[in-house]
């Protein structure tokens, strides 16, 4: 399992949505976001999970429904 | 006369009754019908074997799904239609408040005559009857899912 690391989560964010990294804040949402759709937070996981090589829950997925609840979440996965 | 006019408000009490008893019971039979539907673009497939959407195909994806749809000349509208097809599962499923399933425990396969056939691998999900039709144009792939909770 890797340690937390907010530049890669960003980067991994910004690679996955093709969002440019200064437009990227916590308050960022999926339900306002025109990137963020269902294929695309699928996306997110799986490379989340395969970067960091941590298994997230379903509950958590859902709930990753803004930048900064991403952070939150992973943060407790990689500490 | 009177005789007509009694027969006339028996029929009217007996349609009436009639229409209660059909309501109430298509009002049962409501409850335990769920629809969903997902409409996908197929462009957004064709990179499958890109980092972010191969990872994604391996997490959310059968290996009998996926080899399937790898298997054909042009793969995107066959993974882009059973995503569509997952996504109105899901859909169908919440209308019913069964809680949420994910994707990798939904699996469709098409039976020998090409009907997409559904699997769920998950508890609750043992008493419904799944119907699922999946269809695609150049552009599009789409879903349609009607799901009977068997009482």
């Amino acid at each position: 399992m890797a340690s937390f690391n907010e530049n890669a989560i960003k980067n991994i964010f910004c690679e996955v949505l093709g969002i440019p990294a200064d437009e990227v804040t916590d308050t960022l949402a999926y339900n306002s976001c025109a990137q963020w759709d269902s294929l695309k937070h699928l996306q997110l996981v799986a490379m989340f999970e395969e970067k960091f090589e941590i298994e997230i829950d379903m509950d958590d997925i859902i709930a990753m429904e803004n930048y900064g609840k991403i952070k939150e979440i992973l943060h407790k996965y990689l500490t | 006369m009177q005789i007509m006019q009694f027969m006339g408000a028996g029929i009217d009490n007996y349609l009436y009754r009639l229409q209660g008893a059909t309501g109430q019971i298509l009002e049962n039979l409501m409850q335990d019908i769920g629809i969903g539907t997902d409409i996908e673009e197929i462009r957004r497939f064709e990179n499958f074997r890109d980092r972010a959407v191969a990872a994604f195909l391996e997490k959310n994806f059968t290996r009998e799904e996926r080899e399937y749809c790898l298997s054909k000349d042009a793969p995107a509208p066959h993974l882009a239609a059973r995503f569509a097809g997952k996504e109105a599962i899901i859909k169908a499923i919440s209308s019913l408040n069964i809680p949420r399933i994910f994707y990798p425990d939904i699996e469709i396969l098409n039976n020998e005559r090409g009907v997409p056939c559904v699997r769920i691998n998950t508890e609750h999900c043992e008493k419904l009857c799944i119907k699922l039709s999946l269809s695609h144009s150049s552009g599009m792939a789409l879903a349609f899912c009607i799901i009977i909770r068997e009482v």
